[in-house]
């Protein structure tokens, strides 16, 4: 389908510095405040999943299907099905392999929600 | 109730619990949710003013076993009654204060934002204390008389893992990472009876701090249970509760070894680390299973607001804690 300018980022860019810059200075009830910059924040996490497209569902789905030697491409299935295995205790004896595979998966999360917290932060930098 | 009408039936909760000629002034609604709301208020007479806070129940939902209003109150008395710096209980309600469930305590000054304790000056010597004070005040909570409040629900660790397993499972999303902390956790289930009374929510943000105190009071004891006093220090210790200081495992101000010592020395109760750690990846993953249950409070309509959608994007934090702890 046929879209003009602005793309969807630019959409959100230009709400996101109207938030900031006009609305905020106007705003004075402090809990108002707080959930603005929530909002903006929000708008921050919708920016970086769009900027990344489908580079971290393809990591994912790489990672799980070697992780379960498994050729399935739908990334619900492979979840559901880790979880099982993982409930089931497939997975006591091999722990550390399961613990790198999902930071690899987790660390590409964090990258969208919150690419300052702290672990995140420290891992990255190693 | 409107206000107008709120407030009246509080003036006259006043006179039926301190007497006539208390004047009720400045009521503001300090929080409000699904569960409880928190009123400020001033009680004007001859003498100087105080100011009270009301904590109501609001009879909606809560996540775990909260307790009422009026065991809560209970607990506080046996608590500040063994030394532990929390506010005073001034009346509790009863039915014919026609209020519902609820009590009103002191107003206590200080600080609670965690960032601000964290970051400024005005904090920086006592920030060096603080993982001592902790120790000190967790000793006295746990050692408080917990036979004195018979109402209080005893939760072990099976009893609180199942819980909150059923909370995460409600909703059908599957997170790799917490159904690897759920088998961790089952197989490392600790054997120790509930017999403390356990705060269930000791932590950075439920502290009033001043610059000459350090903690003033400790605040919102309505997930106060009987359990096992390592509960709090591993709770104390994970690390979204360490607002950024991720060096800084106490509260992100001070070393275990710090609060480990001014406990023992305290409470005369040998600290288990292994414990401690048992329930810091508990408390890891009971934080995760709370911020997906915040979200679909969201989701699913009951209370929409911006805040509770976007905590559900702060599930992969504890997701990466876990795997660090695991």
């Amino acid at each position: 389908m046929a879209r003009n300018r602005p793309t969807d980022i630019e959409l959100i860019e230009a709400v996101s510095e109207f938030l900031a810059g006009e609305v905020e200075p106007e705003i004075g009830a402090a809990d108002v405040r707080f959930r603005l910059r929530v909002a903006i924040n929000v708008l921050g996490i919708v920016l970086r999943e769009c900027r990344s497209g489908s580079a971290h569902d393809d990591h994912e789905r790489a990672v799980l299907q070697a992780l379960l030697d498994s050729d399935v491409a739908d990334l619900a299935a492979l979840n559901e099905s880790l979880c099982e295995q993982v409930r089931r205790g497939d997975f006591d004896d091999r722990h550390d392999e399961l613990v790198r595979a999902l930071t690899r998966i987790t660390m590409d999360k964090l990258s969208i929600d919150n690419p300052r917290y702290s672990t995140y932060r420290d891992l990255e930098s190693k | 109730m409107n206000r107008d009408d709120f407030v009246a039936g509080l003036q006259a909760v006043v006179d039926r619990h301190l007497g006539a000629g208390h004047r009720v002034e400045n009521a503001t609604r300090l929080t409000g949710g699904a569960a409880s709301t928190t009123w400020k208020f001033d009680v004007t007479a001859e003498s100087p003013g105080r100011t009270l806070i009301l904590r109501l129940s609001q009879g909606g939902a809560q996540i775990s076993t909260g307790i009422d209003k009026r065991v809560e109150a209970e607990v506080l008395e046996v608590a500040t009654g063994n030394g532990v710096p929390a506010p005073e209980v001034v009346f509790v309600l009863d039915p014919q204060d026609e209020l519902g469930d609820g009590f009103a305590m002191e107003y206590i000054g200080g600080e609670s934002i965690p960032r601000k304790i964290l970051r400024d000056d005005a904090f920086a010597d006592v920030r060096t204390c603080l993982a001592q004070q902790c120790g000190r005040i967790l000793a006295a909570i746990h050692t408080s008389d917990v036979s004195a409040i018979p109402d209080l629900p005893s939760l072990d660790a099976a009893t609180q893992l199942a819980e909150y397993e059923s909370i995460y499972l409600t909703y059908g999303e599957r997170v790799p990472v917490f159904e690897l902390a759920l088998r961790w956790l089952e197989r490392h289930l600790p054997d120790r009876p509930a017999m403390q009374l356990v705060h269930g929510d000791f932590r950075n943000g439920n502290f009033l701090v001043t610059p000459d105190a350090g903690i003033n009071a400790v605040l919102d004891w309505e997930l106060a249970h009987v359990g096992d006093g390592m509960e709090d220090l591993g709770w104390l210790c994970v690390n979204s509760w360490r607002f950024g200081n991720r060096d800084k495992p106490v509260g992100g101000f001070g070393e275990r070894r710090g609060l480990f010592e001014a406990y023992e020395e305290v409470s005369g109760r040998v600290v288990d680390e292994r414990l401690v750690r048992f329930w810091e990846i508990f408390g890891t993953l009971r934080w995760g299973i709370m911020c997906l249950y915040l979200a679909f409070e969201h989701l699913d309509g009951s209370e929409r607001s911006v805040e509770r959608a976007a905590i559900g994007r702060r599930v992969s934090e504890t997701e990466i804690d876990l795997l660090q702890l695991l």
